[in-house]
């Protein structure tokens, strides 16, 4: 089953390659939400998000001669658009600094238990993270959701890793502190 | 990051996370956008095309008209590369040696032998025959006069300019080298008829004292009748008595 996904997806470059416009359609089809999701949980709001996408697709599209590797056209697409949302943000004077610059979060010990999460409402979590500061929230956004290590994320927003390490531990605290009295509702 | 709930809880309810609809038409946007890229690239390309065509267009003009420029002063300019060409060209077949060649092409043999003697006086005669320089003229006798001997053209053209030449210099100049040749029967005849022809007095003078010791009685005749007339002037009158007294004296 995997094989076969691959070699579409290889044709469907291939189609690309060539411009034909099925080709485009198809992969748009296969790889749009998740892409979206992706770069809307980093932006915060879905005007940036959409003119990201478009313009992340646009750029792989034309690009696409240049993929090596034919069968991670998904990888290769997400970067492009995170790498988008990052300087956008950049250009927002959104600056992901080192320790100490950043608000800091109470260190007072939550007494929430983390397994606790679980009985939270997906929407309110939503809800909390996103009203996390930029920088908190796409930390947050690709540790948790694109599964990227601190080392990778480090050097993506041109931090250290240990940063990304505390500030993905503050924003964690502050989710779970406005999450603290919508833990007994139940998802 | 290792035992995370949180991250646990996110990928167990990632599809909850992830409901939003795409927003209408986002595909029809991107495919209008590439074409657009597409439309300005290409009409860059031409731009640049079309740069580069009138650059190339311009160079080519430039190069044509450098190459005419050029090919149109080496055409005017030396006279004597093509002088030498000729000369070349004329020399291969004397080259070849006459013992091999037949009778037949020993005829042919000769002509460029010919030629090739006749080198030097084609230069003298170019030169005698430019009526605007002067220079050019005099030069041309100062060659002819530094040659050993002179072969019956040359004799005549130089003959020629004695008695016609517009420039008394030059005059001088050919009689100067006639009166080397002196001795010589159809000269003698041209410098004589000079003795009536010349009307500059220096000429005359110089004329008298290479005609004096001639016993050549036409010359004689001459100097009389040149002494007899009223036109003559003393210094050139002086000059004939004396050549005759000489003459009379000889003889």
């Amino acid at each position: 089953m995997h094989l076969s996904i691959s070699i579409n997806e290889q044709e469907l470059v291939k189609q690309c390659i060539a411009r034909e416009e099925k080709g485009y359609t198809m992969l748009y089809n296969k790889y749009a939400k998740r892409i979206y999701h992706t770069v809307y949980r980093v932006m915060g709001n879905s005007a940036e998000t959409e003119d990201i996408v478009q313009e992340a697709f646009c750029t792989a599209f034309e690009q696409i001669a240049k993929l090596k590797n034919q069968n991670n056209f998904e990888g290769w697409l997400k970067r492009i658009a995170l790498n988008q949302a990052i300087s956008t943000l950049r250009k927002k004077k959104m600056v992901f600094t080192e320790d100490g610059q950043l608000e800091t979060v109470a260190d007072e010990e939550l007494d929430m238990n983390e397994e606790l999460l679980f009985q939270c409402k997906v929407d309110d979590v939503k809800a909390a993270i996103q009203q996390l500061p930029d920088g908190y929230r796409t930390i947050m956004s690709l540790h948790l959701f694109e599964d990227m290590g601190q080392e990778e994320i480090g050097n993506m927003l041109g931090i250290s890793h240990t940063t990304v390490r505390t500030q993905y531990h503050r924003a964690k605290k502050k989710v779970f502190l406005a999450l603290k009295d919508k833990a007994y509702y139940g998802t | 990051m290792e035992h995370d709930f949180f991250k646990r809880y996110v990928q167990e309810h990632k599809e909850a996370f992830e409901d939003q609809a795409l927003p209408p038409n986002m595909l029809g946007n991107i495919l209008g956008n590439m074409r657009e890229r597409q439309l300005i690239q290409e009409r860059r390309k031409r731009k640049l095309t079309y740069t580069w065509m009138a650059v190339a267009a311009s160079m080519l003009i430039f190069a044509g008209s450098y190459l005419f420029l050029s090919q149109e002063t080496t055409v005017t300019t030396p006279p004597r590369q093509i002088a030498s060409n000729n000369k070349n060209k004329v020399e291969a077949p004397v080259a070849l040696p006459t013992e091999i060649v037949s009778a037949k092409t020993a005829v042919n043999t000769e002509k460029p032998k010919r030629l090739v003697a006749y080198q030097p006086n084609k230069e003298i005669y170019s030169g005698l025959a430019d009526s605007l320089s002067v220079a050019s003229r005099l030069n041309a006798i100062l060659k002819a006069g530094s040659l050993p001997t002179l072969d019956q053209k040359l004799k005549t053209v130089l003959s020629k300019v004695f008695n016609e030449d517009e420039n008394d210099n030059v005059r001088l100049a050919a009689l100067e080298v006639l009166s080397k040749f002196a001795a010589d029967k159809y000269i003698q005849q041209q410098l004589t008829a000079g003795l009536t022809k010349q009307k500059d007095p220096v000429i005359q003078l110089e004329l008298i004292k290479v005609l004096g010791n001639s016993n050549n009685p036409e010359t004689t005749d001459k100097l009389i009748a040149m002494a007899d007339n009223p036109l003559t002037m003393d210094v050139v009158k002086d000059q004939v008595h004396y050549a005759l007294l000489t003459k009379q004296q000889l003889q």
